[in-house]
Protein backbone atom coordinates (compact mmCIF):
# COMPACT_ATOMS: atom_id res chain seq x y z
CA UNK A 1 0.00 0.00 0.00
CA UNK A 2 1.63 3.57 -0.77
CA UNK A 3 2.25 5.43 2.38
CA UNK A 4 -0.65 8.22 1.21
CA UNK A 5 -2.86 5.71 1.85
CA UNK A 6 -1.98 4.63 4.88
CA UNK A 7 -4.04 5.91 7.72
CA UNK A 8 -1.33 6.16 10.07
CA UNK A 9 3.09 6.98 9.45
CA UNK A 10 5.63 6.63 11.56
CA UNK A 11 9.23 8.57 11.77
CA UNK A 12 11.88 8.85 13.79
CA UNK A 13 14.36 11.35 13.59
CA UNK A 14 17.63 11.03 14.98
CA UNK A 15 20.86 12.82 15.63
CA UNK A 16 22.63 14.74 18.24
CA UNK A 17 22.49 17.82 19.48
CA UNK A 18 18.55 18.21 19.98
CA UNK A 19 17.07 21.16 18.23
CA UNK A 20 17.31 20.09 14.44
CA UNK A 21 15.43 17.33 15.83
CA UNK A 22 12.59 18.88 17.62
CA UNK A 23 12.40 21.50 15.04
CA UNK A 24 11.95 19.41 12.26
CA UNK A 25 9.61 17.78 13.58
CA UNK A 26 7.80 20.61 14.60
CA UNK A 27 7.30 21.24 10.86
CA UNK A 28 6.06 17.85 9.75
CA UNK A 29 3.60 18.11 12.62
CA UNK A 30 2.63 21.65 11.04
CA UNK A 31 2.17 20.45 7.60
CA UNK A 32 0.13 17.53 8.58
CA UNK A 33 -2.25 18.95 11.24
CA UNK A 34 -1.93 22.58 9.49
CA UNK A 35 -2.57 22.01 5.90
CA UNK A 36 -3.22 18.70 5.64
CA UNK A 37 -6.05 18.56 8.79
CA UNK A 38 -4.68 15.40 9.77
CA UNK A 39 -3.77 14.75 13.66
CA UNK A 40 0.15 14.59 14.63
CA UNK A 41 1.75 13.86 18.12
CA UNK A 42 5.28 13.97 18.69
CA UNK A 43 6.94 13.30 21.71
CA UNK A 44 11.36 13.48 22.14
CA UNK A 45 14.06 12.24 23.76
CA UNK A 46 17.40 14.20 24.90
CA UNK A 47 19.77 14.48 27.23
CA UNK A 48 20.59 17.42 29.77
CA UNK A 49 23.90 18.12 28.33
CA UNK A 50 23.88 21.27 26.12
CA UNK A 51 25.25 19.66 22.89
CA UNK A 52 26.67 16.79 21.37
CA UNK A 53 24.30 14.06 23.25
CA UNK A 54 21.80 11.85 21.61
CA UNK A 55 18.97 13.04 20.74
CA UNK A 56 15.31 11.79 19.15
CA UNK A 57 12.01 12.67 17.84
CA UNK A 58 9.41 9.80 17.44
CA UNK A 59 6.60 11.93 14.83
CA UNK A 60 3.39 9.99 14.04
CA UNK A 61 0.63 11.29 11.97
CA UNK A 62 -2.82 10.26 11.33
CA UNK A 63 -6.06 10.51 10.24
CA UNK A 64 -7.46 10.41 13.67
CA UNK A 65 -6.74 11.26 17.39
CA UNK A 66 -3.15 8.88 17.84
CA UNK A 67 -3.15 6.60 21.19
CA UNK A 68 0.09 6.05 21.81
CA UNK A 69 2.53 8.49 21.74
CA UNK A 70 5.79 6.73 20.62
CA UNK A 71 6.69 4.92 17.00
CA UNK A 72 5.99 1.05 17.65
CA UNK A 73 6.75 0.27 13.93
CA UNK A 74 8.77 3.23 12.42
CA UNK A 75 8.25 3.45 8.50
CA UNK A 76 11.06 5.85 8.29
CA UNK A 77 13.88 6.39 10.37
CA UNK A 78 16.29 9.37 9.64
CA UNK A 79 19.58 8.75 11.03
CA UNK A 80 22.06 11.72 11.00
CA UNK A 81 25.09 10.79 13.57
CA UNK A 82 27.17 7.89 14.35
CA UNK A 83 25.67 8.08 18.05
CA UNK A 84 21.81 8.04 17.07
CA UNK A 85 21.87 4.34 15.24
CA UNK A 86 22.93 1.89 17.95
CA UNK A 87 20.01 3.68 19.92
CA UNK A 88 17.45 3.71 17.24
CA UNK A 89 18.50 0.24 15.72
CA UNK A 90 16.02 -2.49 17.21
CA UNK A 91 13.20 -0.20 15.58
CA UNK A 92 14.06 -0.56 12.37
CA UNK A 93 12.23 -3.46 10.39
CA UNK A 94 12.12 -4.80 7.16
CA UNK A 95 10.10 -2.62 5.31
CA UNK A 96 11.63 0.21 7.36
CA UNK A 97 13.25 3.38 5.22
CA UNK A 98 16.63 3.97 7.00
CA UNK A 99 17.64 7.76 5.39
CA UNK A 100 21.13 7.91 6.38
CA UNK A 101 23.87 10.93 6.75
CA UNK A 102 26.92 9.01 5.13
CA UNK A 103 29.31 12.28 5.94
CA UNK A 104 28.85 11.15 9.64
CA UNK A 105 27.24 7.50 9.78
CA UNK A 106 29.97 4.63 8.88
CA UNK A 107 28.89 1.15 10.77
CA UNK A 108 25.17 0.72 9.72
CA UNK A 109 24.39 -3.08 8.88
CA UNK A 110 23.58 -3.80 5.47
CA UNK A 111 20.62 -6.09 5.87
CA UNK A 112 18.52 -3.86 8.06
CA UNK A 113 16.12 -2.03 6.63
CA UNK A 114 15.73 0.04 3.36
CA UNK A 115 18.57 2.11 3.14
CA UNK A 116 18.55 5.44 1.52
CA UNK A 117 22.19 6.80 1.69
CA UNK A 118 23.79 10.23 1.13
CA UNK A 119 26.30 12.87 2.15
CA UNK A 120 23.84 15.03 3.89
CA UNK A 121 26.16 17.10 5.61
CA UNK A 122 28.21 18.25 2.43
CA UNK A 123 25.04 18.72 0.64
CA UNK A 124 23.59 21.26 3.72
CA UNK A 125 27.66 22.94 3.28
CA UNK A 126 26.75 23.38 -0.15
CA UNK A 127 23.58 25.19 0.39
CA UNK A 128 25.30 27.09 2.80
CA UNK A 129 24.37 25.92 6.54
CA UNK A 130 24.74 22.70 7.84
CA UNK A 131 21.41 23.40 9.49
CA UNK A 132 19.59 22.81 6.43
CA UNK A 133 20.21 19.12 6.82
CA UNK A 134 16.92 18.02 9.03
CA UNK A 135 15.24 20.22 5.79
CA UNK A 136 16.99 18.35 3.37
CA UNK A 137 16.26 15.10 4.85
CA UNK A 138 12.84 15.80 5.35
CA UNK A 139 12.11 16.83 1.48
CA UNK A 140 13.65 13.50 0.30
CA UNK A 141 11.50 11.52 2.88
CA UNK A 142 8.05 13.50 1.72
CA UNK A 143 9.52 12.95 -1.73
CA UNK A 144 9.82 9.36 -1.39
CA UNK A 145 6.47 8.63 0.73
CA UNK A 146 4.07 11.23 0.25
CA UNK A 147 2.82 10.65 3.25
CA UNK A 148 2.01 14.77 3.15
CA UNK A 149 1.89 16.85 0.29
CA UNK A 150 5.00 18.92 -0.73
CA UNK A 151 2.97 22.10 -1.05
CA UNK A 152 2.40 21.23 2.72
CA UNK A 153 5.88 20.91 3.85
CA UNK A 154 6.65 23.95 2.02
CA UNK A 155 3.90 26.04 3.89
CA UNK A 156 4.63 24.74 7.10
CA UNK A 157 8.53 26.17 6.72
CA UNK A 158 7.32 29.28 5.00
CA UNK A 159 5.47 29.50 8.45
CA UNK A 160 8.01 28.83 10.47
CA UNK A 161 10.72 30.71 9.34
CA UNK A 162 10.19 34.79 9.41
CA UNK A 163 14.01 35.70 8.60
CA UNK A 164 13.95 36.01 4.85
CA UNK A 165 17.33 34.52 4.73
CA UNK A 166 17.08 31.86 6.37
CA UNK A 167 13.72 30.87 4.91
CA UNK A 168 15.47 31.39 1.61
CA UNK A 169 18.13 28.54 2.51
CA UNK A 170 15.35 26.14 3.64
CA UNK A 171 13.64 26.15 0.87
CA UNK A 172 16.16 25.24 -1.29
CA UNK A 173 16.94 23.08 0.75
CA UNK A 174 13.60 21.29 0.04
CA UNK A 175 14.06 21.24 -3.77
CA UNK A 176 17.68 19.99 -3.06
CA UNK A 177 16.04 17.23 -0.99
CA UNK A 178 13.16 16.22 -3.65
CA UNK A 179 16.61 16.33 -6.12
CA UNK A 180 17.88 13.29 -4.47
CA UNK A 181 14.74 11.50 -5.61
CA UNK A 182 15.97 11.72 -9.03
CA UNK B 1 3.01 37.03 21.77
CA UNK B 2 0.46 34.55 21.97
CA UNK B 3 0.91 31.60 19.67
CA UNK B 4 -2.78 30.61 19.11
CA UNK B 5 -4.85 34.09 19.39
CA UNK B 6 -6.71 33.00 16.57
CA UNK B 7 -9.24 29.83 16.45
CA UNK B 8 -7.95 26.99 14.28
CA UNK B 9 -5.62 23.83 14.31
CA UNK B 10 -2.36 24.05 15.65
CA UNK B 11 0.67 21.66 16.58
CA UNK B 12 1.45 23.00 19.76
CA UNK B 13 3.41 21.71 23.07
CA UNK B 14 1.40 20.82 26.00
CA UNK B 15 3.04 23.60 28.39
CA UNK B 16 2.09 25.88 25.50
CA UNK B 17 -1.28 24.85 25.19
CA UNK B 18 -1.79 25.36 28.91
CA UNK B 19 -0.26 28.93 28.76
CA UNK B 20 -2.38 29.97 25.81
CA UNK B 21 -5.21 28.44 27.28
CA UNK B 22 -4.48 30.49 30.89
CA UNK B 23 -4.12 34.09 29.27
CA UNK B 24 -7.53 33.02 26.77
CA UNK B 25 -9.57 32.35 30.76
CA UNK B 26 -8.42 35.68 31.75
CA UNK B 27 -5.34 35.41 33.93
CA UNK B 28 -2.92 38.24 34.07
CA UNK B 29 -0.70 37.06 36.24
CA UNK B 30 2.24 34.52 36.80
CA UNK B 31 4.85 34.08 39.85
CA UNK B 32 7.25 31.27 39.25
CA UNK B 33 10.54 30.29 39.50
CA UNK B 34 11.06 27.80 36.09
CA UNK B 35 11.78 23.96 36.48
CA UNK B 36 11.84 21.31 34.15
CA UNK B 37 9.47 19.71 32.99
CA UNK B 38 7.13 22.65 33.48
CA UNK B 39 9.78 25.84 32.09
CA UNK B 40 8.01 26.37 29.25
CA UNK B 41 4.50 27.56 30.75
CA UNK B 42 6.75 30.30 32.89
CA UNK B 43 8.52 30.84 29.85
CA UNK B 44 4.91 31.13 27.67
CA UNK B 45 3.96 33.65 30.30
CA UNK B 46 7.41 36.09 30.25
CA UNK B 47 6.59 36.71 26.90
CA UNK B 48 2.55 36.30 26.97
CA UNK B 49 1.43 38.10 29.41
CA UNK B 50 3.24 41.75 29.14
CA UNK B 51 1.25 41.94 25.92
CA UNK B 52 -1.97 41.42 27.40
CA UNK B 53 -1.41 44.27 29.85
CA UNK B 54 -0.43 41.36 32.81
CA UNK B 55 2.31 40.87 34.67
CA UNK B 56 5.37 37.85 35.37
CA UNK B 57 7.27 37.37 38.10
CA UNK B 58 10.24 35.23 38.08
CA UNK B 59 10.45 34.58 41.74
CA UNK B 60 13.31 33.45 43.71
CA UNK B 61 11.64 30.39 45.29
CA UNK B 62 8.32 28.32 45.10
CA UNK B 63 7.50 29.48 48.70
CA UNK B 64 7.87 33.13 46.93
CA UNK B 65 5.70 32.12 43.80
CA UNK B 66 2.76 30.61 44.98
CA UNK B 67 2.80 33.47 47.87
CA UNK B 68 2.74 36.13 45.35
CA UNK B 69 -0.18 34.05 43.13
CA UNK B 70 -2.59 34.77 46.33
CA UNK B 71 -1.60 38.42 46.60
CA UNK B 72 -2.15 39.01 43.33
CA UNK B 73 -5.39 36.82 43.23
CA UNK B 74 -6.73 39.08 46.58
CA UNK B 75 -6.39 42.11 44.43
CA UNK B 76 -8.76 40.55 42.33
CA UNK B 77 -6.54 39.14 39.28
CA UNK B 78 -6.81 36.11 37.89
CA UNK B 79 -3.56 34.18 38.77
CA UNK B 80 -1.26 30.97 38.07
CA UNK B 81 1.95 29.26 38.78
CA UNK B 82 3.93 26.33 37.03
CA UNK B 83 6.31 24.00 38.86
CA UNK B 84 7.09 20.37 39.36
CA UNK B 85 6.97 18.02 42.48
CA UNK B 86 10.15 19.82 44.17
CA UNK B 87 8.55 23.10 44.04
CA UNK B 88 4.66 21.72 45.31
CA UNK B 89 6.91 20.65 48.23
CA UNK B 90 8.22 24.15 48.71
CA UNK B 91 4.65 25.55 48.88
CA UNK B 92 3.15 23.25 50.71
CA UNK B 93 2.28 25.53 53.51
CA UNK B 94 1.35 28.06 51.61
CA UNK B 95 -1.44 25.90 49.13
CA UNK B 96 -3.29 26.07 52.51
CA UNK B 97 -3.27 29.37 53.01
CA UNK B 98 -4.51 29.73 49.33
CA UNK B 99 -7.14 27.36 51.04
CA UNK B 100 -8.01 29.04 53.86
CA UNK B 101 -8.10 32.75 52.67
CA UNK B 102 -10.03 31.19 49.34
CA UNK B 103 -8.27 32.74 47.29
CA UNK B 104 -8.70 31.37 43.57
CA UNK B 105 -5.69 30.58 41.57
CA UNK B 106 -4.26 27.84 39.51
CA UNK B 107 -1.18 25.46 40.24
CA UNK B 108 -0.11 23.54 37.40
CA UNK B 109 2.53 20.82 38.09
CA UNK B 110 3.76 19.08 35.73
CA UNK B 111 4.87 15.57 37.20
CA UNK B 112 8.84 14.17 37.24
CA UNK B 113 10.78 11.11 38.69
CA UNK B 114 10.81 11.76 42.17
CA UNK B 115 11.84 12.08 45.14
CA UNK B 116 13.77 14.82 45.77
CA UNK B 117 15.45 15.91 42.38
CA UNK B 118 14.88 12.55 40.97
CA UNK B 119 15.18 12.66 37.17
CA UNK B 120 14.81 15.94 35.86
CA UNK B 121 13.19 16.28 32.98
CA UNK B 122 11.89 12.54 32.60
CA UNK B 123 8.18 11.96 33.56
CA UNK B 124 6.15 10.28 36.29
CA UNK B 125 3.14 10.18 38.04
CA UNK B 126 4.34 10.15 41.51
CA UNK B 127 2.79 13.51 43.05
CA UNK B 128 -0.76 12.40 43.07
CA UNK B 129 -0.83 12.01 46.66
CA UNK B 130 0.93 14.88 47.39
CA UNK B 131 -1.53 16.79 45.09
CA UNK B 132 -4.21 16.26 47.76
CA UNK B 133 -2.36 16.21 51.09
CA UNK B 134 0.77 18.08 50.40
CA UNK B 135 -0.04 21.13 52.87
CA UNK B 136 -1.32 20.14 56.36
CA UNK B 137 -4.59 20.51 57.78
CA UNK B 138 -8.19 19.29 56.73
CA UNK B 139 -9.35 20.69 53.36
CA UNK B 140 -10.46 19.64 50.34
CA UNK B 141 -8.54 20.44 46.70
CA UNK B 142 -9.94 20.00 43.00
CA UNK B 143 -7.10 18.47 40.86
CA UNK B 144 -7.39 17.68 36.93
CA UNK B 145 -5.34 16.20 34.60
CA UNK B 146 -5.44 16.54 30.65
CA UNK B 147 -4.12 12.99 28.35
CA UNK B 148 -3.40 14.69 25.36
CA UNK B 149 -2.19 18.48 24.25
CA UNK B 150 -6.02 19.17 23.73
CA UNK B 151 -6.96 18.47 27.05
CA UNK B 152 -4.16 20.80 28.06
CA UNK B 153 -6.00 23.61 26.73
CA UNK B 154 -9.61 22.62 27.56
CA UNK B 155 -8.90 21.61 31.40
CA UNK B 156 -6.65 24.84 31.78
CA UNK B 157 -10.10 26.76 30.92
CA UNK B 158 -12.10 24.57 33.41
CA UNK B 159 -9.57 24.42 36.62
CA UNK B 160 -9.51 28.61 36.04
CA UNK B 161 -13.62 28.21 35.66
CA UNK B 162 -13.35 25.72 38.88
CA UNK B 163 -11.20 28.00 40.94
CA UNK B 164 -13.33 31.17 40.26
CA UNK B 165 -16.47 30.03 41.01
CA UNK B 166 -15.38 27.85 44.26
CA UNK B 167 -12.81 30.18 45.02
CA UNK B 168 -10.09 27.91 45.84
CA UNK B 169 -6.72 26.74 44.35
CA UNK B 170 -6.81 24.32 41.67
CA UNK B 171 -4.20 22.14 40.76
CA UNK B 172 -3.75 21.26 37.37
CA UNK B 173 -1.77 18.06 36.69
CA UNK B 174 0.54 17.30 34.07
CA UNK B 175 3.43 14.91 33.60
CA UNK B 176 6.51 15.15 31.62
CA UNK B 177 5.02 13.31 28.60
CA UNK B 178 1.97 15.34 27.89
CA UNK B 179 4.10 18.75 29.32
CA UNK B 180 6.50 18.31 26.91
CA UNK B 181 4.94 16.26 23.69
CA UNK B 182 3.14 18.23 20.53
CA UNK B 183 -0.40 17.59 19.57
CA UNK B 184 -2.50 18.87 16.96
CA UNK B 185 -4.73 21.37 18.84
CA UNK B 186 -8.04 22.74 17.78
CA UNK B 187 -8.56 26.27 19.35
CA UNK B 188 -12.15 27.16 19.58
CA UNK B 189 -13.73 30.83 18.67
CA UNK B 190 -13.14 33.04 21.98
CA UNK B 191 -17.35 33.35 22.22
CA UNK B 192 -17.59 29.94 22.28
CA UNK B 193 -15.00 29.21 25.60
CA UNK B 194 -16.76 29.60 28.74
CA UNK B 195 -15.12 31.65 31.15
CA UNK B 196 -16.10 31.83 34.80
CA UNK B 197 -15.44 35.10 37.11
CA UNK B 198 -15.94 35.15 40.88
CA UNK B 199 -18.67 36.75 42.49
CA UNK B 200 -18.27 39.55 43.50
CA UNK B 201 -19.14 41.87 46.59
CA UNK B 202 -22.52 43.86 46.50
CA UNK B 203 -24.07 46.05 49.13
CA UNK B 204 -22.32 48.75 51.52
CA UNK B 205 -18.75 48.50 51.31
CA UNK B 206 -18.69 49.56 54.83
CA UNK B 207 -20.65 47.08 56.65
CA UNK B 208 -19.27 43.97 54.25
CA UNK B 209 -18.03 41.22 56.08
CA UNK B 210 -15.85 39.46 53.58
CA UNK B 211 -16.47 35.69 54.52
CA UNK B 212 -19.97 35.78 54.96
CA UNK B 213 -21.13 33.16 52.00
CA UNK B 214 -24.12 32.28 50.05
CA UNK B 215 -26.41 29.57 49.70
CA UNK B 216 -23.40 27.83 47.66
CA UNK B 217 -21.01 28.22 50.45
CA UNK B 218 -18.58 30.44 48.29
CA UNK B 219 -18.38 33.97 49.93
CA UNK B 220 -18.82 37.05 47.30
CA UNK B 221 -15.17 38.18 47.00
CA UNK B 222 -14.05 42.07 47.34
CA UNK B 223 -10.68 42.92 45.96
CA UNK B 224 -7.82 44.79 48.28
CA UNK B 225 -7.73 48.30 47.32
CA UNK B 226 -11.72 48.41 46.70
CA UNK B 227 -13.73 50.72 48.80
CA UNK B 228 -14.97 47.15 50.66
CA UNK B 229 -13.58 45.48 53.33
CA UNK B 230 -11.04 43.16 52.46
CA UNK B 231 -9.23 40.96 55.15
CA UNK B 232 -7.25 37.64 54.42
CA UNK B 233 -6.47 35.02 57.18
CA UNK B 234 -4.28 32.33 57.62
CA UNK B 235 -5.72 31.44 61.09
CA UNK B 236 -9.18 30.54 61.65
CA UNK B 237 -11.67 33.47 61.51
CA UNK B 238 -15.23 34.15 61.63
CA UNK B 239 -17.47 35.64 58.92
CA UNK B 240 -15.75 38.94 59.47
CA UNK B 241 -12.20 37.80 58.44
CA UNK B 242 -10.91 38.65 62.10
CA UNK B 243 -8.72 35.99 63.85
CA UNK B 244 -11.29 33.36 66.21
CA UNK B 245 -10.29 30.63 68.16
CA UNK B 246 -13.48 29.57 69.26
CA UNK B 247 -14.13 26.05 68.50
CA UNK B 248 -17.52 25.82 67.03
CA UNK B 249 -16.21 28.88 64.38
CA UNK B 250 -13.22 26.32 62.83
CA UNK B 251 -15.21 23.53 63.10
CA UNK B 252 -18.03 25.45 60.89
CA UNK B 253 -15.28 27.01 58.70
CA UNK B 254 -13.36 23.85 58.15
CA UNK B 255 -16.38 21.58 56.98
CA UNK B 256 -17.40 25.05 54.84
CA UNK B 257 -14.27 24.43 52.95
CA UNK B 258 -14.60 21.17 52.24
CA UNK B 259 -18.20 21.21 51.41
CA UNK B 260 -17.99 24.38 49.13
CA UNK B 261 -16.33 21.59 47.06
CA UNK B 262 -18.14 18.05 47.50
CA UNK B 263 -21.76 19.45 47.77
CA UNK B 264 -20.83 20.22 43.71
CA UNK B 265 -18.53 16.85 43.21
CA UNK B 266 -20.71 15.34 40.62
CA UNK B 267 -20.09 18.53 38.24
CA UNK B 268 -16.48 18.70 39.14
CA UNK B 269 -15.91 15.13 38.24
CA UNK B 270 -14.94 14.98 35.44
CA UNK B 271 -13.94 11.53 33.20
CA UNK B 272 -13.91 9.48 29.67
CA UNK B 273 -15.16 6.11 28.93
CA UNK B 274 -13.83 4.24 26.07
CA UNK B 275 -15.55 0.52 25.04
CA UNK B 276 -17.04 0.32 28.77
CA UNK B 277 -20.29 -0.38 27.91
CA UNK B 278 -19.82 -4.03 27.18
CA UNK B 279 -16.07 -4.68 28.99
CA UNK B 280 -15.54 -7.17 31.86
CA UNK B 281 -12.47 -5.69 32.08
CA UNK B 282 -11.37 -2.30 32.81
CA UNK B 283 -8.61 -0.23 32.74
CA UNK B 284 -8.38 3.17 35.22
CA UNK B 285 -5.73 5.75 34.28
CA UNK B 286 -4.95 9.36 33.80
CA UNK B 287 -2.59 11.64 32.30
CA UNK B 288 0.09 10.27 30.13
CA UNK B 289 -0.49 6.56 30.95
CA UNK B 290 -4.09 6.71 29.25
CA UNK B 291 -2.27 6.41 26.15
CA UNK B 292 -0.59 3.43 26.23
CA UNK B 293 -3.75 1.90 27.81
CA UNK B 294 -5.94 2.89 25.14
CA UNK B 295 -3.58 1.27 22.44
CA UNK B 296 -3.05 -2.09 24.25
CA UNK B 297 -7.43 -2.15 24.86
CA UNK B 298 -7.40 -1.69 20.64
CA UNK B 299 -5.22 -4.34 20.41
CA UNK B 300 -6.86 -6.88 23.08
CA UNK B 301 -10.90 -5.84 21.29
CA UNK B 302 -8.91 -7.29 18.00
CA UNK B 303 -8.51 -10.16 19.93
CA UNK B 304 -12.06 -10.14 21.27
CA UNK B 305 -10.65 -9.42 25.05
CA UNK B 306 -13.36 -7.29 26.49
CA UNK B 307 -11.65 -4.36 27.76
CA UNK B 308 -12.35 -0.69 28.79
CA UNK B 309 -10.59 2.04 29.36
CA UNK B 310 -12.16 4.66 32.31
CA UNK B 311 -9.85 7.82 32.14
CA UNK B 312 -10.19 10.16 35.00
CA UNK B 313 -9.89 14.09 34.28
CA UNK B 314 -10.77 14.85 37.54
CA UNK B 315 -8.32 13.45 40.79
CA UNK B 316 -9.17 15.35 43.64
CA UNK B 317 -11.89 15.18 45.05
CA UNK B 318 -11.44 11.28 44.07
CA UNK B 319 -14.54 10.58 41.88
CA UNK B 320 -15.70 7.65 44.74
CA UNK B 321 -19.10 7.35 42.67
CA UNK B 322 -18.29 6.80 39.37
CA UNK B 323 -15.23 4.76 40.46
CA UNK B 324 -17.65 2.53 42.02
CA UNK B 325 -20.25 2.11 39.62
CA UNK B 326 -17.49 1.11 36.73
CA UNK B 327 -15.63 -1.33 39.12
CA UNK B 328 -19.21 -2.73 40.01
CA UNK B 329 -19.64 -4.32 36.24
CA UNK B 330 -16.58 -6.18 35.71
CA UNK B 331 -14.24 -8.66 37.19
CA UNK B 332 -10.89 -7.74 36.45
CA UNK B 333 -9.37 -3.80 37.17
CA UNK B 334 -6.10 -2.90 35.54
CA UNK B 335 -3.97 0.68 36.96
CA UNK B 336 -1.25 1.49 34.43
CA UNK B 337 0.60 4.40 36.14
CA UNK B 338 3.84 5.97 36.71
CA UNK B 339 4.26 5.40 40.13
CA UNK B 340 4.55 2.31 42.79
CA UNK B 341 0.87 2.52 42.72
CA UNK B 342 -0.96 5.82 44.10
CA UNK B 343 -4.05 5.70 42.51
CA UNK B 344 -4.20 2.12 42.73
CA UNK B 345 -4.07 2.97 46.24
CA UNK B 346 -7.05 4.92 46.63
CA UNK B 347 -9.22 2.71 44.00
CA UNK B 348 -8.90 -0.53 46.68
CA UNK B 349 -11.10 0.98 48.77
CA UNK B 350 -13.75 1.08 46.75
CA UNK B 351 -12.95 -2.13 44.81
CA UNK B 352 -14.31 -4.96 47.33
CA UNK B 353 -13.19 -8.03 46.13
CA UNK B 354 -13.00 -7.05 42.81
CA UNK B 355 -8.98 -7.87 42.28
CA UNK B 356 -7.44 -5.02 41.35
CA UNK B 357 -3.53 -5.03 39.30
CA UNK B 358 -1.46 -2.28 39.03
CA UNK B 359 0.84 -1.67 36.35
CA UNK B 360 3.97 0.14 37.29
CA UNK B 361 7.05 2.04 35.87
CA UNK B 362 9.73 3.88 37.18
CA UNK B 363 13.18 5.14 35.63
CA UNK B 364 10.94 8.64 33.83
CA UNK B 365 10.31 6.45 30.76
CA UNK B 366 6.57 5.51 29.18
CA UNK B 367 4.63 2.30 29.98
CA UNK B 368 4.34 0.69 27.01
CA UNK B 369 1.17 -0.69 25.32
CA UNK B 370 2.87 -4.36 25.82
CA UNK B 371 3.69 -3.95 29.34
CA UNK B 372 -0.14 -4.12 29.61
CA UNK B 373 -1.28 -6.71 27.46
CA UNK B 374 1.40 -8.79 28.82
CA UNK B 375 -0.13 -8.18 32.32
CA UNK B 376 -3.61 -8.32 30.83
CA UNK B 377 -2.76 -11.77 29.48
CA UNK B 378 -1.30 -13.15 32.04
CA UNK B 379 -4.00 -12.32 34.48
CA UNK B 380 -6.76 -13.71 31.98
CA UNK B 381 -4.73 -17.16 32.05
CA UNK B 382 -5.06 -17.64 35.55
Amino acid sequence: MPYYEKDYFEIIISGVGGQGNVSSGIILGEAASCYENKFATMTCTYGTEARGTFAKSDVLIGKEFIDFYECQHPDVILVLHNKAYPKIKNKIFKDTILVVNKNEVDQIDENMGRIFSFPLSDIAFEIGSLQTINIIALAFIVGKTKFIKKSSLVNAVKNKYSNAKIKKLNMAAIERGFWLLT
Amino acid sequence: MMFASKEGRYFLQGNIAVGEAAIMSGARFFAGYPITPSSEIAEHASVSLPDVGGTYIQMEDEIGSIAAVIGASMTGVKAYTATSGPGISLMGENIGLACMVEAPCVIITVQRAGPSTGLATKPAQGDFLQIRHGTHGDHMIIALSPASVQECFDLTIQAFNFSERFRCPVFLVLDGIIGKMYETVEIPKRDKIEIVNRKKATGQPEKFQPYKTDEDLVPPFAPFGSSFIARANGSGHGIDGYPSADANNHEQLVYRLINKIERYKEEISLFKKFNTSDADILMISYGCSVRPAMAAMKKAREEGIKVGVLQLQTLWPFPIDIIKSFISKVRLVLIPELSLGQLKSEIIKYSKDIPVIGINKLGGISIQPEDILNVLYKEIAK
